[in-house]
């Protein structure tokens, strides 16, 4: 189970693929401590950290989404349209039983992620056209329900998830990891991930030694749903608010993560414990941000050059580039050249 | 031995119009039906305002998902921030307006290339993945013209600066978008027929490695394709910001244009699609909504149609590619 | 030797369009022995193989497993069936360990991947294949061709198959690995497992097999015992009446613009200091079986290899190997092997597919008028020997034969061409396309270009080539004129066979 990171063009990183995922959070929990105590409060002190895991509950599930259709070779842009949805059928239905509410946007979306599934694999969709399409048609339904049904959210809920436990975590956040840990086990230790990983990372040869292939790319875009939709009733019940259009926000966080995480855009690489730790460490870079009360400026530039560097870092190309850099006439002195010349 | 028997081509000319349609014909056919019928029992539909309506409503955003367009024939999907380039570049072009309209629309298309340009370097020389750079530059953006812009997050219109208002006049009844917006697609167009780098981003797209085994500059096609995209965003930019006076709300240009695309049909893998088809996909949705809005139907509900109608368009497009291979 | 039959074919045809690929083929398997099924390129021995594992279905004929007859209809179909293989094209997951791949080919699935309890088995399986200093967790990815091709053998070997089929195994092979594929060859057949040998290498063929059937234009020519015969009686049994070749004059101009040499040419750490040239007007033809370091040359040669060194003059004139750009600016165009993949642009029409190389040269000042798209796209068909008609249409709707003139025929009469490479340049091409083609060759290399083209296909070597190079395991074993030689010893070095007594040319 490697990653981007792990087996990138520059081949650093063999004996522990994950190693760069658990740096990042290291890297940014220790960015955030700094952060934190340069303005004076106790970085540990709790409400900050519990704070920080906050974003993980809410956005984490999201990203898990969004990961686990990339490790499929696949690519759900609906998963911003269910996050949606789901937050606002669990906020209306669940007005006076926030458990019927979560369940039944639970259930809704992933009946909706099932049917795109089964298109996707059905005629060979490219996902990405396909779930556009998705996004808008969640999106709709979700302020089509805004609109004309009738109910607010539960506010006994949001103390409940952020009650404080062992000073850092709630139990949304533990409730989060719980899933993260399911998911990661799921993939590493039963032959369904075992499958799951081999159609993500060669889709041709899959087919061709007779995995189910169809089957896994339907469940598995009912799975994303699911889990989006999870992801968007912790928001709405943590905030109290349903969202009409959450904006790109959430999507960037989980694409964000997602690709700190190790997962490859080709398929096949990265597992839940990458995402988990891409997750965090952008959790705290969240959290750093908060407690400093940093400028737009600021924190826009440094997601942004995170993210650069993750991406040339990943670049197939780089090595390639760097070499012909140095294979340049001006970089080589040997005969060859003046031959040619 | 050929595929074509030869009954088949010796055949009436009919019959072999009727094996030419095409799904998509058909169902081209038949959204326009069902558009054109829905129009009709609309009441005052059909009426010179409201064609005015759509075509106002959809020039900009037309010139945006044209820009993504040249992206997604060139193979490389599409940007997830075109909606931020037209706030920044919006805004950069209020603040530069008083030098004369001329030279700030020169300006803003420069750094519009620039922008695109850097990012078409890294996806076509490194390989690096353009959705995750799209991001990243969109990021990169919001930040530095947050830093410039100080406290300051609005910018409004310079006082008492007019010469450049008549790019957001209406002529014959037309908004100065909209015009602009048929120019883009015919230079877009004479551009990718007419020029040799044109007819290789279609090649680019279409099969990447045979294009760079027929000896293809992969490479600068890659970032041709992002300057041209580059161009004609920063253009919607400088109307945009002509246009409502001021920029400090990012519109939704990012999936409009996506949806544009794909609805006009345009394969999200590139090499097959064209501007003309994107431009006819945002009037189509500018259609639809305005029929929708007409009919007292809400935003959500209009949105949800959209995402029907795309949906329908990409599984018909992929089942006649399945069905030609 | 037990003579019980597992597997037996009868009168199996298959027609691809109007193609005959097998004409009544009938084939038996023994019990425990080891088949081989010999023939050239476009014999039908993969498309037999083909119908045995399911993945084409036959038009007609049966076949039986253990006497009981079987329609086999899909691939999981034959492998339920206790039948395996191992592909050309391997099939194993490279994000994946190696017990991980293995336990994928096997039918059994429990929930839990149970790694530890297959462990041990799976080192067996890697002992026996001459992996053993491989860990079971070691990831495919980073695994050497030959132990993937290894690796591959050995998992269908895993399997508890009755039948293992091999196409090719060895072709990427070295000499060592080959003798690890043959003692688990013994040690599965002494256990009753049957295996299908394909294979054009015959002292293989003689170290390892029982039987073999020989197979030619879709027809059995015969099945026969091994021991039997020698090599020379396999390479007559192959080939057959050998045609007479006419001489086809070459029209060799004296300084022509395509005059080359390639001097200590070395790709991948595979091909090996390969040193050979030629003059414009003259077709090299390489010879070499898959694998054999043939084709990798002239993808070094078009820039597509970065891992390559040498010394490359073309006209006068060097140029660094590595860029594709490079290349075609030194005048060297290439016609890949992979038509479909980094070939031509399946979905546009032939008028663009014919145009797509020559744009720049079409252009005045980059502008390009479509009357001039046209008029050249036209020319080239008349060139290509495509009708004009079909302009219009897409390639995708062509037949195989015709695809591949236009391929080439984008490339004919090119102003700036110096050298033009064919990789397998009729490769999925019946015999009338074949004739096309060649003539195509023969008049592009009469402007005074250089032309080089590979081949698997000794027929095609003999017919096509001014000069033959003979390539082996990634070293050029030998360069003669086609006049000083002959197809039964060009086949030899192809099959590095040392002397080969009593064959007649």
């Amino acid at each position: 189970m490697g990653s981007v990171v792990g087996k990138n063009s520059l081949g650093v990183v063999r004996r522990w693929p994950e190693l760069p995922q658990v740096a990042a959070v290291v890297v940014m929990f220790a960015f955030f401590w700094i952060m934190t105590a340069a303005k004076g409060t106790t970085p540990f002190s709790g409400a900050n950290v519990a704070n920080s895991l906050n974003y993980f509950g809410e956005y984490g599930l999201f990203a898990l989404a969004l990961g686990i259709t990339m490790i499929l070779g696949e690519f759900d842009i609906s998963t911003l349209g269910t996050f949606a949805l789901g937050g606002m059928i669990a906020v209306k239905v669940g007005s006076t039983n926030p458990w019927l509410g979560a369940v039944v946007a639970v259930a809704c979306c992933s009946a909706f992620g099932l049917g795109q599934g089964y298109i996707i694999a059905k005629f060979r969709m490219n996902s990405m056209t396909l779930t556009v399409g998705g996004y808008l048609i969640t999106l709709g339904l979700c302020g089509a329900i805004n609109k004309n049904v009738q109910g607010n959210g539960n506010a006994n809920i949001p103390p409940f998830l952020q009650k404080e436990i062992l000073t850092i975590f709630s139990p949304m956040s533990l409730f989060v990891f719980a899933i993260f840990i399911v998911a990661g086990v799921a993939l590493k230790y039963t032959s369904m991930g075992r499958k799951f990983l081999a159609m993500g990372g060669a889709r041709k040869s899959s087919r061709a030694i007779g995995l189910p292939v169809n089957r896994y790319v339907t469940v598995t875009f009912g799975l994303s749903a699911a889990l989006a939709s999870l992801s968007g009733v912790l928001y709405s019940y943590t905030t109290a608010t349903s969202l009409v259009d959450p904006g790109l926000t959430p999507f960037l966080f989980a694409v964000t993560a997602v690709l700190i995480g190790g997962v490859s855009l080709s398929g096949g690489r990265g597992a839940p414990f990458g995402i988990a730790c891409g997750a965090l460490s952008l959790s705290f870079l969240y959290g750093a941000f908060q407690t400093t009360a940093a400028t737009p400026d600021i924190s826009d530039t440094v997601y942004g050059l995170l993210l650069l560097i993750v991406a040339i870092w990943s670049a197939p190309s780089l090595k390639e580039w760097l070499g012909s850099i140095a294979a340049h006439p001006i970089f080589r002195s040997d005969k060859e050249n003046k031959v040619a010349a | 031995m050929t595929v074509i028997t030869p009954t088949a081509e010796s055949s009436t000319s009919i019959a072999s119009f009727v094996r030419k349609i095409s799904l998509v014909q058909i169902a081209a056919v038949a959204v326009a039906a069902v558009l054109i019928i829905f129009g009709a029992i609309t009441n005052n539909f059909f009426s010179l305002s409201t064609f005015q309506g759509i075509l106002n409503t959809s020039g900009i955003i037309a010139i945006v998902a044209i820009g993504v367009t040249f992206m997604t024939l060139s193979g490389n999907l599409f940007t997830l921030s075109a909606s931020v380039t037209v706030l920044v570049l919006g805004q950069a072009f209020l603040e530069i307006v008083h030098f004369g309209p001329f030279p700030a629309i020169l300006i803003i298309l420069l750094l519009g290339a620039i922008i695109f340009g850097l990012q078409g370097w890294l996806v076509g020389r490194l390989g690096a993945n353009v959705i995750i750079i799209s991001v990243a530059a969109g990021f990169l953006q919001q930040g530095v013209a947050e830093y410039l812009s100080g406290s300051n997050p609005s910018i409004l219109a310079p006082a008492g600066v007019t010469s450049y208002l008549w790019m957001r006049n209406t002529y014959g009844g037309i908004l100065f978008s909209v015009w602009a917006m048929f120019g883009v697609v015919i230079l877009g167009e004479l551009f990718l027929r007419r020029t040799v780098a044109g007819r290789q981003i279609y090649l680019v797209g279409e099969n990447r490695a045979a294009a760079r085994t027929a000896g293809i500059n992969v490479k600068r096609i890659t970032i041709i394709a992002f300057v041209a995209a580059g161009i004609c965003i920063a253009f919607a930019a400088t109307l945009e910001a002509a246009y409502t006076q001021n920029a400090y709300s990012q519109g939704s240009y990012t999936f409009d244009a996506i949806v544009a695309i794909l609805i006009g049909g345009t394969s999200v893998l590139g090499g097959k699609g064209s501007l003309i088809r994107t431009m006819f996909g945002a009037l189509v949705v500018s259609y639809l909504s305005q029929m929708m809005v007409m009919r007292g139907y809400n935003t959500p509900t209009r949105v949800f149609v959209e995402g029907l109608l795309l949906f329908g368009v990409v599984v018909v497009m992929q089942l006649n590619d399945r069905g030609r291979s | 030797m037990v003579t019980e039959s597992v597997l037996r074919a009868e009168g199996v045809v298959k027609h691809y369009g109007p193609v005959k690929a097998l004409q009544g083929v009938s084939f038996d398997l023994r019990r425990g022995e080891v088949h081989a099924l010999l023939g050239h390129n476009g014999a039908g021995k993969s498309t037999l193989v083909k119908t045995l594992t399911g993945s084409v279905q036959l038009d007609e004929g049966q076949i039986f497993l253990d006497g009981q007859a079987v329609s086999i209809s899909s691939p999981s179909e034959a492998q339920s069936n206790g039948i395996a293989w191992v592909d050309q094209e391997l099939t194993l997951i490279p994000n994946l360990s190696i017990e991980d791949n293995i336990a994928l080919g096997g039918m059994e699935s429990t929930f839990l991947a149970q790694r530890k309890q297959h462990r041990p088995r799976v080192k067996q399986l890697l002992e026996q294949i001459g992996l053993g200093h491989l860990s079971p967790t070691q990831e495919v990815g980073t695994l050497s061709i030959g132990e993937r091709q290894l690796l591959e053998i050995t998992r269908a070997f895993g399997r508890n198959s009755k039948i293992v089929i091999l196409d090719e195994p060895t072709a990427t092979l070295s000499d060592f690995e080959i003798e690890r594929v043959f003692a688990a060859i013994r040690e599965v057949t002494a256990e009753g497992v049957s295996v299908i040998y394909v294979s054009h290498r015959l002292e293989e063929i003689i170290q390892i097999c029982d039987r073999a059937t020989i197979m030619r234009d879709g027809q059995v020519v015969t099945t026969q015992e091994i021991s039997g015969l020698d090599k020379s009686a396999l390479v007559n049994l192959m080939v057959g009446q050998l045609p007479e070749f006419a001489e086809v004059q070459s029209i060799a101009k004296e300084g022509g613009n395509g005059d080359f040499s390639i001097t200590n040419l070395s790709i991948n750490n595979f091909v090996q200091d390969v040193t050979f040239g030629a003059k414009g007007g003259e077709i090299f033809g390489l010879a070499g079986q898959l694998g054999s370091g043939a084709s990798l040359i002239l993808r070094a040669l078009a820039g597509l290899e970065p891992k390559s060194s040498g010394r490359v003059v073309l006209s006068g004139k060097q140029f660094r190997l590595g860029s594709t750009l490079r290349s075609r600016k030194a005048g060297v165009y290439f016609v890949s092997n992979d038509r479909k993949g980094e070939g031509l642009f399946l979905t546009f029409t032939n008028s663009r597919n014919l145009t797509a190389t020559r744009l720049p040269i079409l252009a005045k000042a980059s502008i390009i008028s479509r009357s001039v798209l046209k008029k050249s796209a036209e020319t080239l068909m008349q060139l290509a020997g495509v009708d004009k008609s079909r302009r219009t249409m897409t390639v995708d709707s062509l037949s195989g034969g015709n695809q591949q003139k236009i391929f080439i025929g984008r490339n004919l009469n090119h102003p700036k061409m110096k050298l033009l490479l064919l990789d397998e340049p009729t490769r999925g091409v019946d015999v009338k396309g074949r004739a096309e083609i060649h003539q195509l060759i023969r008049e592009a290399s009469a402007s005074g270009i250089g032309v080089i083209f590979s081949s698997t296909e000794l027929d095609e070597i003999m017919e096509l080539s001014d000069i033959i190079g003979v390539m082996h395991k990634g070293k050029l074993v030998n360069v003669e004129m086609r006049g000083q030689t002959n197809a039964a010893k060009v086949f030899n070095e192809m099959v590095r066979e040392s002397e080969i007594e009593g064959v007649k040319a």
